[in-house]
């Protein structure tokens, strides 16, 4: 009981001392610089991140934008016209062959195929060396 | 260690989507601008009154009217089998040297022609008509544009060219020349096709018809009457007006489909790829229609030029090639009109000389005597001597013995004393590449 009261008389005889001046900041400090080395992202990648994130988005959205307008006007400007291709009406290479015998034209032909070979059904040359070997013969 | 690479993944992670952001963003503001671009220039175009579809240009014709109606019966009804053919190809062939047609080839065609009547006087019929056009309706919905079956054209053109030869050795001149007229005005009707595939297979079948009227014409003797009247029809004028409208159907046709494939209508087939690429190039694609376009301008003004005035046809066919690497696509659908033109010359040098030749006959059946400069044809005979379409300047003529010689120098500029080849290889030939109309010898008739 009497250490107990000896106990209380120090403790009443001590006065509370103030921190330190910069104490917390150097504790918080050490803590950052130690906790950095396993940082993953920095808050400027992370506001990096977001900002590419968010102008992707925009991105996307402005070309749908983009793209609906210009088809409204690609519509009003075309008269509502469809897809008009034009076929060969039955052998292409046939055709051809008949083409080059009257027009050695390798080049020009080249492009005649080429051009003329949209719808696939209709034609048959799909290839350069198929032409070659047409006008090889 | 983990860490580690933990961080470099996720900065890798961010760095990439940063560069898509940056991507995404330039190609925001690029497809913006060139979309804008485009309007622009479509809207000048649509002022400006040029065609940007082919809806546009539709030409109205009558099914009274219409030739392409006769021949599609003919189109139908003509059977040449695949060995006549290559029997047809070596008659022409012959015909473009002088060589006359030996009794055996003479009765084989006969039985052609005579499996073939029919057909052959549809072709004929079609020729008294004065529009052609094979599909009815260029508007037809979610439906294709068809056009004549070139195969059974340009065997159908032949086989009606050697017929009229045939008649001419029999003693029918007049009928064969009134046949190759027939055929001539048959094939001017067939320019009225759209498409610079109908424009290169017509130009094909009146250069046979054009040979077989040679024959018929050169070394034989006609009333003046009858070449005056071949002179007032036979000329190649149409078939550049025709280039012009091949040309520029060709332009609307390139146009209306790029523009199509821009609002998404039009698919390339490839699948997932293809929306890819589409999705990908579309900022880009817009740039190459305008491109295209402009490129098709510069060949139509080139089209509507004479050959010789295109300077050097390899530099043209050059320029005409030079494909910015990002424009591709676009550079696909422009033709090589270098050669087209080169084959326009070669119609115009075959067709003029023949004008002369023709003229000279009336001057020898009028004065006696074939004339010693072409310039005593005109304004007689001739309002104007045509000149060489591949120089510009006078064709060579030379008085010979009995008769004459009038050509073109052709596409290497060189006199190459009249000789000349049928078979084309390249666009500038080194020898033999004059275009000539002979008067040798006189055929008397039977």
């Amino acid at each position: 009981m009497e250490g107990f009261n000896k106990t209380q008389e120090i403790l009443e005889g001590l006065s509370p001392k103030p921190i330190p001046p910069g104490l917390r900041e150097k504790i918080l400090s050490t803590a950052y610089y130690r906790q950095r080395k396993f940082q993953v992202i920095s808050p400027v990648l992370r506001t990096l991140f977001a900002i590419s994130s968010a102008l992707i988005l925009l991105a996307f959205f402005c070309d749908i934008m983009i793209k609906n307008n210009e088809n409204d006007f690609l519509t009003s400007i075309m008269n509502g016209s469809q897809v008009s291709e034009m076929i060969l009406d039955k052998d292409l290479q046939e055709m051809t062959k008949e083409l080059f015998k009257i027009e050695y034209d390798q080049r020009l032909n080249q492009w005649v195929i080429r051009h003329y070979k949209t719808k696939k059904t209709a034609a048959k040359l799909t290839s350069y060396q198929s032409i070659m070997d047409i006008l090889k013969e | 260690m983990g860490y580690r690479l933990k961080k470099i993944m996720t900065w890798i992670g961010i760095f990439l989507v940063a560069f898509i952001a940056l991507g995404l963003v330039v190609r925001a503001v690029f497809n913006y601008s060139n979309g804008k671009k485009l309007e622009k220039f479509l809207d000048q175009r649509k002022s400006d009154g040029i065609p940007l579809t082919i809806r546009d240009i539709e030409p109205e014709c009558n099914p009274r009217d219409n030739a392409a109606l006769d021949w599609k019966i003919a189109e139908g009804t003509l059977s040449i089998e695949r060995e006549q053919r290559a029997i047809l190809g070596q008659v022409i062939d012959d015909l473009f040297s002088g060589k006359p047609l030996e009794e055996e080839t003479k009765d084989q065609m006969r039985d052609l022609i005579t499996k073939n009547q029919e057909a052959l006087s549809f072709i004929l019929e079609a020729s008294t008509k004065p529009c052609f056009k094979y599909e009815e309706q260029w508007d037809i919905l979610g439906d294709d544009l068809r056009i004549a079956t070139a195969i059974q054209m340009i065997q159908g053109t032949r086989l009606l060219g050697i017929d009229a030869v045939i008649k001419a050795e029999d003693g029918n001149v007049e009928e064969a020349i009134n046949q190759c007229l027939a055929a001539r005005k048959f094939l001017k009707l067939y320019l009225q096709e759209p498409f610079l595939i109908s424009y290169l297979v017509g130009m094909a079948c009146t250069k046979q018809v054009a040979v077989c009227m040679n024959y018929i014409i050169s070394d034989r003797e006609i009333e003046t009457e009858t070449l005056k009247k071949i002179l007032r029809e036979w000329d190649s004028s149409p078939w550049r007006e025709g280039l012009v409208w091949a040309l520029e159907s060709e332009r609307i046709l390139g146009l209306e489909s790029s523009l199509l494939y821009l609002k998404g209508e039009y698919d390339l087939n490839i699948g997932m790829a293809g929306d890819i690429f589409y999705w990908l190039l579309r900022p880009i694609y817009k740039s190459e229609i305008i491109w295209m376009t402009r490129k098709y301008d510069l060949i139509l003004k080139t089209a509507e030029a004479p050959y010789y005035s295109s300077g050097d046809i390899k530099e043209l066919e050059r320029k005409i090639f030079s494909t910015p690497w990002y424009y591709k696509m676009a550079g696909a659908l422009v033709p090589n009109v270098a050669t087209v033109l080169f084959k326009k010359a070669t119609l115009d040098a075959m067709f003029d000389t023949a004008r002369i030749g023709i003229a000279c006959k009336i001057y020898k059946n009028l004065n006696g005597d074939f004339p010693e400069e072409l310039a005593e044809l005109s304004p007689v005979i001739l309002e104007k001597v045509p000149v060489d379409p591949f120089t510009g300047h006078p064709f060579i003529y030379k008085k010979q013995d009995s008769g004459f010689i009038v050509y073109s120098v052709g596409s290497n500029l060189k006199d190459d004393e009249g000789r000349g080849t049928w078979k084309i290889g390249s666009l500038v030939m080194e020898k033999d590449d004059d275009w000539a109309w002979k008067e040798v010898t006189l055929k008397t008739e039977k």
